[in-house]
């Protein structure tokens, strides 16, 4: 009897070791805490664009503008006047922002350059760090378990882990699609991607990230991610991550669960108080214990802290959407026919390309194609898109940056048809692999893959697209067969836009501030180029018009222009002066981050109006019309609101 | 089989011929401009297909858009609903069945419903043209649309055909 007790003691004793945990680590911000997070605390905006957002020792954050300028605020709870301003001259637009040390900052820039600024002489002190065959510095944060920089390169898809204090690369993780931000948590390396609408986690002493193991996938659901832009290590187990296209912060656990989340599309134009447009990246501030987020799209930034345990939040910030939403991109195309009738319109968020009838005041959806993922038909972030002029139905080209690689379409739809949506009437035709092309094709092999852009397909049937890894111009005949390049790093910077222009194609390059015409024989002239000035344009589409001018759009200041053959410009659409801009910048006359343009055969001209979700039309006769989203158009056509009774 | 495929689409013989026609006018308008540096791979022959045999009953013919691949798929006339079935066929080139370098990648959806298969399948090459697909059940009754890819090296091409299950 006592032999069986104490037997049964010590097996109790035995079992009670084996099955005890091991203590977890308290989090710094409770669940409970987290769980509370979303409380709008302030908000800053500025007229020039902004670029990159990092934390502050000892708490607060630093912005950068796309003209080199530098805020730091320590004053952040409430969000008080920057405790200091400084502008540094940098070649192209900067990337991203890391306080290395004290007044030592890195900025990345869109030259594919890291360097070393001192806040304190308000210089640029030298390239900090390079790495053979170039990149693109799109994010960078320290590593919280040992003194090491993660460099997010977009260009190569990397993460690049470098020695802080001698500058030296140690390691990098490389199969990334569109790595957009690094975070640590614990012993792991935390990567955002784009393509792979995840946040993925990379190991040491391994060469790929595990992707298997990654966050989320592409939707609209609680713990699905569109278009992840931004993530911040709350504790090991805790992340903020930006889920940019849903307009929303998440809290996800390493174990892949959604504990929280916050945000809503802005219902009016430019509206905050906790209302988000494509968050970015994201700062927390644990002293203050805020979070703050970066919406370049806004060109402002926002500050959240946890609410009150007594607050709830808005019933609508509560809704849990499982569509994505969808916007105009900016990029689209009209087709070429007679009598042309179709509008095709990127739409990122959805990853999807929809294809309208554009006859109609407002156009009218008839089909849509794609999706997130890797086969036939789908994308991973479409970039660009342009109808051929092939006879026939109608058939149009969309470069997909994430797959790398194009995919041609015919819509089988004649124009006397009847205007309903059909599926699947857009059928795909042919598809390349612009990997694999290159390295069967010598004369396009370079330092990195190609990663194709905007595209635009000639009357001969040549298709060009950009290739922004270059950056250069692939050209293809409509076969995808490679027919050669155009342009090359010395001629290009950031070409974001082309057109087909006869026997030529037409540039907007972004990054040199300019339109430029390429020859097919290589001959290069300049349509427009603007100095260096406060409000230098930034180049974002362009198109000829039937009376010889180019019209193209500049995504900074919201203004479309009209350059004629003796090379005098003129403002179309926009405001000259910004002070003079209404607040929602939503009026008749206004663009909001305008895209694309297009021009018809018949002289209407198409602008994607991107950042006020909608589309504008000039007709022949001067007139104006918009389509799109309802809150964001001219007052004057918006729907009418129903009248209360007394 | 009568497949009742594509009938509104037809990019038949008549894309066949302006094709041609480009082609011709294609290469004598670089020639003018004297654009040297861009060589268009343009096919200057017709694609006669002639080792194609006749299409017999439990067959269905599928062909590429633009005409470069033909696709004899082996199928039901009346394929059943909810059952495995195992579709084969061969694919053709000009010159004759592909060869074994070439992938083929069959697969179904019902895009009116916005679903594909509920199962996916995998498709094994077999020798001169030939390829399997085991495993394809049409979970439901209606319009089907299959497809199948051709990729030969970087190029992807894909023939189309609608059917019924009834």
């Amino acid at each position: 009897m006592f032999k069986s007790i104490a037997v049964i003691l010590i097996l109790s004793g035995l079992s009670a070791q084996t099955i005890e945990a091991p203590a977890l680590e308290p989090d710094p911000i409770s669940i409970d805490e987290l769980e509370r997070w979303g409380l709008f605390l302030g908000q800053r905006s500025w007229e020039q664009r902004t670029a990159a957002i990092c934390g502050l020792d000892g708490g607060g954050f630093a912005v950068s503008l796309t003209d080199g300028t530098i805020e730091l605020y320590r004053q952040i709870k409430p969000l008080g006047d920057p405790s200091s301003t400084v502008r540094i001259a940098l070649p192209g637009v900067p990337l991203s922002l890391l306080q290395l040390s004290g007044d030592l900052f890195l900025s990345g820039t869109s030259t594919g350059q890291l360097f070393l600024l001192d806040l304190a002489t308000g210089t640029r002190v030298k390239e900090w760090a390079k790495v053979p065959g170039g990149w693109q510095p799109v994010g960078l944060a320290h590593r919280e378990s040992n003194s090491t920089i993660l460099i997010t390169d977009q260009l190569h898809g990397r993460v690049w882990e470098f020695d802080s204090s001698t500058a030296k690369p140690i390691h990098f993780w490389d199969g990334f699609i569109e790595p957009t931000a690094t975070t640590s948590a614990g012993d792991r390396v935390w990567v955002t991607d784009r393509g792979w609408h995840r946040l993925i986690p990379c190991y040491d002493g391994e060469d790929f990230p595990r992707f298997d193991d990654g966050i989320g996938d592409h939707g609209a659901a609680p713990g699905l991610l569109a278009g992840p832009a931004g993530c911040v290590g709350i504790s090991k187990r805790w992340f903020f991550v930006s889920d940019s296209d849903n307009h929303r912060i998440q809290v996800i656990g390493t174990h892949g669960v959604s504990l929280h989340f916050w945000g809503l599309h802005a219902l009016e134009p430019r509206e905050s108080e906790g209302r988000l447009h494509y968050p970015q990246s994201l700062v927390l501030d644990r002293n203050n214990k805020v979070l703050v987020v970066l919406e370049p799209s806004e060109s402002r930034v926002q500050i959240f802290g946890p609410r009150d345990a007594e607050s709830r939040p808005e019933p609508a910030e509560a809704w849990q959407r499982v569509d994505l939403i969808s916007h105009f991109g900016r990029h689209w195309a009209l087709d070429r026919g007679t009598p042309g009738f179709l509008l095709a319109v990127l739409e990122p968020d959805a990853e999807r390309v929809v294809i309208l009838d554009r006859r109609s005041e407002n156009p009218i959806e008839i089909d849509d194609v794609g999706g997130h993922g890797s086969k036939a038909t789908l994308f991973r972030v479409p970039s660009g898109i342009d109808f051929m002029s092939s006879s026939g139905f109608p058939r149009f080209v969309v470069a997909d940056r994430g797959n790398r690689r194009l995919q041609m379409f015919e819509v089988r739809r004649h124009p006397d048809s009847i205007v309903i949506r059909e599926a699947w009437v857009t059928a795909l035709v042919r598809a390349v692999d612009l990997d694999q092309l290159a390295l069967d094709y010598p004369d396009w092999k370079g330092s990195s893959p190609p990663r194709p852009g905007a595209v635009a397909c000639l009357e001969s049937g040549i298709i060009a697209v950009v290739d922004e890894a270059s950056p250069r111009i692939l050209l293809l005949d409509q076969f995808f067969q490679p027919l050669g390049t155009l342009g090359g790093p010395g001629q290009l910077r950031n070409p974001v836009a082309l057109a087909a222009d006869g026997d030529g194609i037409l540039v907007a390059d972004a990054g040199a501030h300019r339109i430029i015409r390429f020859g097919l024989d290589g001959s290069l002239s300049t349509i427009f180029s603007a100095k260096p000035a406060k409000d230098r344009p930034v180049p974002a589409g362009v198109a000829r018009h039937p009376d010889g001018s180019c019209y193209w759009t500049d995504s900074n200041f919201g203004r479309l222009y009209r350059t004629d053959s003796s090379g005098t410009t003129e403002l179309i659409l926009g405001v000259e002066d910004s002070g003079s801009a209404t607040p929602t910048k939503t009026a008749e006359n206004e663009l909001y981050r305008p895209g694309a343009v297009q021009i018809s055969r018949d002289g209407q001209v198409w602008v994607v109006d991107h950042g006020n979700h909608r589309g504008v039309v000039l007709e022949p006769g001067s007139s104006v019309r918009h389509f799109g989203s309802g809150p964001y158009l001219p007052q004057n056509q918006r729907p009418r609101q129903p009248v209360e009774e007394n | 089989m009568d497949s009742n495929y594509e009938d509104q689409d037809g990019p038949g013989w008549w894309i066949m011929a302006l094709l041609g026609i480009s082609m011709v006018l294609g290469l004598v308008m670089l020639l003018m401009v004297g654009c040297q540096p861009l060589q268009p791979a343009l096919r200057s022959d017709p694609l006669p297909f002639e080792e194609v045999p006749p299409i017999e009953a439990g067959q269905t013919l599928m062909i590429t858009a633009d005409g470069t691949y033909r696709v004899v798929l082996d199928f039901p006339e009346d394929p059943p609903e909810n059952q495995e079935l195992e579709v084969t066929g061969i694919v053709y080139d000009s010159e004759g069945p592909i060869g074994d370098d070439v992938e083929v990648y069959f697969d179904a959806g019902m895009p009116h419903h916005g679903h594909g298969l509920a199962i996916d399948v995998e498709t094994r090459r077999a020798p001169a043209g030939r390829f399997v697909t085991p495993g394809v059940r049409f979970h439901m009754k209606g319009r089907w649309l299959l497809t199948c890819d051709v990729t030969r090296g970087a190029h992807l091409e894909r023939a189309r055909a609608w059917i019924m299950v009834n």
